[in-house]
């Protein structure tokens, strides 16, 4: 875009439609931007390069070369992690470029867990994954804000989220590892604040926006444990909040893409309601029925969560007020309590919720001509209908009935809907 | 941040991360010496671990402890004294809840089932032998083929024990090393 810009100037300052001067300046911003971008690119290198080394000396240390003797294995260990801690230093003391800064604190992080894992080898210690990734988490925290490398806060939320899936693999009764992760994901926040503050939209940022909510979403079962009746409220609770944060006035211009909190909130709570939006699932679910102190915590800070946001959104003026998607939370929570009273209930509001929602999104997609909203409006209607109409629970005279009277209720809507626009444009004329 | 401030974090770091794996190395060799050495017995898998690369799974003759007392429990840890016969073999003389004060014997922290068959079932810590990866499998295919016949060679783990720390140098297949017992 920049270059067809830039080539068409002369020809625009030729025939007068814009002056020599202000030719010039746009010329001057373009530049600046391609050598942003040009920096970026080799940072982004950097980035890669730093990556497939650590990479390739963790697969070369693991191959476990067993004619050195001990020493010399001792020695190769501890290498990688010296050089990165030197190039590491050598860029801090020197000020050297954003690049290197985000090259060497990538290669430090991986030579740490090649420096651990090597040891461990080396002496033959049995100790679990677990462990192993909390201890290299923990060792290469500082470079967060050593460095204030974005890098170092990617891999800390890649990693933590990796430890969560170890530590949930037979999970004990009084495991310290969901603390643990709650304290190793709030040490990047300050961080994350102070770049949402500085108000530069960098790719970074839109990095976190995704990987935040995604590490706490993949972490949540850590929480939940064998509780998987109120896992699914749990879960909706997370999303809305997710949903509420993405509606927050600071990505009002921001695309989906830019949004992932509002795109995960969406989707995942699309997601669980079809996952209950069955009989089956509801009778599955409560054998599960557990609701401890814990879980009740959970939801507690969670609502309140939610709430404090729906609260500042409502004080703003992009405020929707009738935007469905934000009190979905709210809906499901109370079918999930009418649930232990009545399953078939509860199958049917969630039903009826997920229809409105479809309704809903083809409503504005129409309003607004934005087929976005319009098609995925009609992939929810879609996939609803296709999940009843293989519905073995209900019996096929039922379910018949049911499509004739949604079917005859569109035809009757839109009949309605075009009398009505006839008659208006006869009176206009 | 000021720059003193980074200075200081980063020399932190640099030294917790030199420390964290030097004291897990000081701690193993100070282990290792001849006057520890105890030969466990091994009893009758490629496993893989993407950090630290392929190992064999050990199992040891000397995993069962023959107590009236039924308070046990599955994952509980408990203390293994363990003496020496005259050829350097282990040999267990008591399993403990708690820490012996005045014990003369080695002893092993170790992982227990729950109380069964008239006795309590336990694990020893030092289970995992890291192999070159070209010769694991052949290594455990080896060590699983001695362990089942009838006629079984002696297979063995050397481990240095020392106030309640260990760490397994070698498996021993007929008198040879593990790693030299098979070919790359």
């Amino acid at each position: 875009m920049s270059l067809k810009i830039t080539r068409a100037l002369p020809e625009l300052v030729e025939n007068d439609i814009i002056t020599d001067e202000i030719a010039q300046n746009i010329k001057a911003h373009y530049e600046k931007h391609n050598i942003n971008d040009s920096n970026r690119l080799v940072t982004i290198f950097g980035i890669l390069g730093a990556t497939l080394v650590g990479l390739g000396i963790i697969l070369i240390m693991a191959h476990n070369w067993d004619h050195f003797p001990r020493i010399i294995k001792v020695m190769l260990a501890f290498l990688p992690m010296l050089v990165g801690q030197a190039i590491l230093g050598f860029s801090i003391v020197k000020s050297k470029s954003t690049a290197w800064k985000e090259a060497a604190t990538v290669f430090l992080f991986l030579s740490v867990g090649v420096c651990i894992a090597s040891v461990s080898q080396i002496y033959h210690i049995s100790g679990d994954l677990e462990s192993f990734l909390l201890a290299w988490v923990v060792l290469c925290t500082p470079l967060i804000y050593v460095t204030k490398s974005t890098s170092a806060i990617i891999l800390h939320l890649i990693f933590i989220t990796y430890y969560t899936f170890e530590a949930n693999f037979g999970v004990r009764t009084g495991s310290l590892a969901p603390l643990y992760y709650l304290i190793l994901l709030a040490i990047p926040i300050p961080r994350y604040i102070q770049l949402l503050k500085s108000n530069v939209k960098s790719p970074a940022l839109i990095a976190f926006h995704w990987l935040f909510p995604l590490s706490l979403m993949l972490a949540l079962p850590l929480f939940i444990g064998s509780a998987y009746f109120t896992g699914l409220l749990i879960y909706i609770l997370l999303y809305g909040l997710f949903y509420n944060i993405g509606k927050h006035s600071y990505f009002k211009n921001a695309s989906l893409w830019q949004n992932g909190y509002l795109f995960l909130g969406a989707i995942g709570t699309i997601f669980l309601l079809f996952a209950a939006s069955s009989r089956m699932a509801w009778r599955m679910l409560q054998y599960a029925n557990k609701f401890d102190t814990n879980e009740i915590l959970i939801c507690l800070i969670l609502l309140a969560a939610i709430c404090f946001v729906l609260y500042r959104n409502s004080r703003t003026t992009t405020f929707i007020k009738g935007d469905l998607f934000q009190y979905i939370f709210f809906i499901f929570g109370i079918i999930f309590f009418i649930s232990n009273e009545s399953g078939v209930i509860a199958t049917l509001m969630i039903n009826i919720l997920i229809f409105a929602i479809g309704l809903m999104l083809i409503k504005t997609g129409a309003d607004n001509v934005h087929f976005g909203y319009l098609n995925s409006g009609m992939l929810v209607l879609a996939v609803l209908i296709a999940f009843r109409f293989y519905d073995t629970n209900i019996s096929f005279e039922l379910r018949g009935l049911l499509f004739v009277l949604i079917g005859g209720g569109f035809f009757a809507a839109n009949y309605i809907k075009l009398k009505k626009q006839k008659t208006r444009n006869n009176s206009k004329t | 941040m000021k720059k003193t401030h980074i200075y200081i974090l980063f020399g932190l770091m640099v030294i917790a991360q030199i420390f964290a794996s030097a004291q897990i190395v000081y701690k193993y060799e100070s282990i290792i010496s001849p006057e520890n050495v105890y030969k466990f017995k091994t009893a009758p898998i490629d496993p893989n671990n993407p950090f630290m690369g392929k190992y064999v799974d050990l199992n040891f003759e000397m995993n069962f402890f023959v107590t009236e007392d039924t308070d046990w429990h599955y994952g509980q840890t408990a203390y293994a004294y363990i003496s020496k016969d005259e050829n350097g073999y282990a040999v267990l003389e008591t399993l403990s809840k708690e820490i012996l004060p005045n014990s003369e014997f080695d002893y092993v922290a170790v992982e227990t089932s729950r109380h069964y068959h008239e006795g309590v079932r336990f694990q020893f810590p030092f289970n995992t032998y890291y192999m070159k990866e070209t010769k694991a499998y052949d290594a455990e295919l080896l060590y699983r083929r001695n362990n089942r016949t009838e006629n079984q060679q002696d297979v063995y783990a050397i481990v240095h024990i020392k106030n309640g720390n260990h760490v397994l140098t070698d498996v021993i297949i007929d008198g040879v090393s593990l790693k030299d017992a098979v070919e790359d």
